[in-house]
């Protein structure tokens, strides 16, 4: 047996103590009894042969240990402050985790409190300290809770020391050589982002923190967990630098409440074929995972005005609209709703494929293309920092939802891909008559010139709906 | 002695031991049950007398534990939390109680590893064998499990500060 140290001896001591501590709280014998039909009217118990009788719970294996010598000598502040000495080398973030910063308070918890999961593991017990914490100057980063359940891997985090958002200025965004960590708008003095290791990732999401009292205080999630523990990098920017946190997340405290009922039913409508995989129950959301296979459109979408696309959940004659969901990684996606009782339904009202075409603007406002038929007009056309940016407009009130997979053509004629570029920006709207608007930015390849602009898809609308009825 | 006198001699420890492993009384109850149950039926076969019967029962209980955590995955009605919920038990003392609450925070996957070795000081391949383990994995389990007892002592003392 490997020797060991103070804290172990203390733990094992400790936990054989506690066992010690038990008092028998349940009626076994009646229980036995009740299962094996053998009742006090006579039939004895099974017995064995007595040496000498045991009127003590066999207890703890009893294993006396004598402290080195010099822990005896030593005054447990002298051994506390060597483990933090080791600790504060060996684990920094754990050592970080040790000072057990205080979390509750109105503005945090008002955060905590707007997202399902991290409420239930709130109110579980599972977010009570901070977990990580680094430093860069007067500024503080800190990771104050991971939450990890079968959909999603999240973490709470809070930055004090930076200033208030400046106002955006209209830069392009920078690429950064990190691009798991989103890009730095010029008008915003913090962006956090999530990667996992071993096994984690896929997809993330982050919404931008939110300035409070208490520093910047935002929530950050990539996707679930491939194994059961797994460590999470939160990278957080500011200052012209980076910085990366490593924080422990495990599925197993979230799992113990949850229950995955498999569906596997499919509907196919107009080329979209939607399949419901398994729904999760758990104390804080009903989480719906399925697959789409559909040509799929690379582009923003702007849907009519009074059109209402969102998926949702009918159960007990309510409807539940999603409370998050995932944007999907190989075709797989979780909506989340509300958690429900008695039989649910979930539905997709509508939908958008993509149509490969090839529609070609020279690089010059006011140039117009036949796009199904409406006028689709370049209105205006940007270069800065190595960017391009274009706004578009297109008559017509139809089933086109937008156009995709942008690529500029140089005098030469050769094509590049405006999408490859670490980030692209986009806002797409319809007005009331229902003319489509749409914006797009994205960095250029180095070194290219460009005369037109190209688009290689349109997204169209498919009606549905796709209804599914949902096993408890 | 009969099993039951002997049952209800363990009784209170073996209690303690599936909380322990599994971390709230309704899934331990379950398991004492079952340990209970599957004892009396095959008494016959313990061998060493009265002497034995603390580590025999131990090992039916841990296999039972066993089943419940392998079992244990997006298997839960959500209805009543109430008794899954982490389990305040105190101990003796302050220093023990204090011990299982640290305990009683880490995962399903680190808590029965601990419990085993440290509570029971069994070896670490008995552990693995145990829970059907390699003994590698039950051996970085120890190790993550350690560091986040260490750094939640830690933080437990500078509070105390």
């Amino acid at each position: 047996m490997m020797n060991r140290d103070d804290f172990e001896h203390r733990l094992g001591q400790g936990m054989k103590k506690w066992a010690e501590g038990g008092k028998p709280t349940l009626d076994l014998e009646g229980y036995v009894k009740n299962q094996t039909g053998t009742d006090t009217d006579g039939e004895t118990a099974p017995e064995v042969s007595v040496a000498e009788p045991i009127a003590e719970p066999a207890p703890v294996p009893a294993r006396t240990r004598t402290l080195p010598r010099w822990f005896r000598w030593a005054s447990p502040a002298v051994a506390a402050a060597a483990v933090a000495l080791v600790l504060t080398f060996t684990f920094p973030a754990w050592a970080g985790a040790a000072s057990g910063w205080p979390i509750v308070g109105p503005v945090v918890t008002e955060i905590i409190m707007k997202d399902a999961g991290l409420k239930w593991a709130f109110d579980a017990g599972l977010i009570r300290e901070a977990v990580a914490e680094g430093k860069d100057g007067d500024v503080t980063y800190r990771v104050l809770g991971v939450m990890a359940d079968g959909r999603r891997t999240t973490v709470i985090y809070q930055v004090t020391g930076l200033p208030a958002p400046k106002p955006f200025d209209g830069k392009p965004i920078p690429v950064h050589e990190d691009s798991w960590i989103p890009p730095l708008h010029d008008d915003m003095v913090l962006q956090v982002g999530i990667a996992g290791v071993n096994g984690v990732g896929g997809w993330s999401s982050s919404s931008p923190p939110v300035h409070t009292a208490v520093g910047y205080v935002g929530v950050t999630s990539t996707s679930a967990l491939t194994s059961d523990t797994a460590e999470v990098d939160v990278g957080f920017r500011f200052n012209g630098t980076s910085h990366k946190l490593t924080v422990t997340a495990t599925r197993s405290e979230t799992d113990r409440f949850s229950r995955e009922v498999a569906v596997n039913q499919t509907q196919e409508i107009d080329g979209i074929k939607v399949t419901v995989e398994a729904v999760t129950y758990t104390p804080a959301e009903t989480v719906v995972r399925y697959r789409v296979e559909k040509p799929t459109f690379w582009g923003g979408v702007a849907w009519d005005q009074g059109t209402d696309p969102r998926h949702y959940m009918e159960a007990g004659g309510k409807r539940y609209s999603t409370t998050d969901g995932s944007s999907g990684i190989n075709g797989l996606f979780h909506d989340v709703f509300p958690p429900v009782k008695g039989p649910v339904k979930f539905v997709i009202p509508m939908d958008v494929k993509a149509l490969e075409v090839d529609l070609q603007w020279p690089l010059q406002v006011g140039a117009e293309l036949d796009v199904l038929g409406s006028p689709a007009v370049l209105r205006e056309i940007q270069r800065s920092g190595g960017a391009v940016h274009f706004v578009w407009e297109r008559e017509g009130k139809d089933r086109f939802m937008g156009l995709g997979h942008y690529q500029v053509i140089d005098s030469e004629g050769k094509a590049y891909s405006l999408d490859q570029g670490g980030w692209a920006s986009y806002s797409n709207y319809r007005d009331q008559e229902g003319h489509s608007h749409s914006m797009y930015a994205a960095p250029l390849p180095a070194g290219v010139e460009p005369v037109a602009v190209k688009a290689r898809q349109i997204g169209m609308a498919v009606d549905g709906p796709w209804v599914f009825e949902l096993p408890r | 002695m009969n099993y039951f006198d002997l049952l209800r001699a363990h009784q209170g420890y073996l209690e303690r031991i599936a909380l322990a492993m599994l971390g709230n009384r309704a899934d331990a109850e379950d398991a004492l049950q079952d340990a209970a149950l599957s004892g009396y039926q095959h008494f016959a076969q313990l061998r060493g007398g009265p002497h034995a019967f603390g580590a025999w029962i131990r090992q039916i209980l841990i296999h039972k534990c066993r089943r419940i955590l392998e079992g244990r995955q997006r298997s839960f009605p959500v209805d009543d939390l109430a008794p899954y919920l982490p389990d305040a038990a105190p101990g003796p003392d302050a220093e023990s109680t204090a011990v299982w609450e640290m305990v009683a925070r880490l995962s399903d996957h680190l808590r029965p590893v601990v419990v085993l070795r440290y509570m029971l000081d069994m070896p670490q391949q008995d552990v693995a064998d145990a829970l059907g383990l390699p003994v590698g994995t039950v051996k970085s389990r120890l190790g993550k499990a350690l560091e986040l007892l260490r750094a939640m002592d830690a933080a437990e003392r500078r509070e105390a500060l």
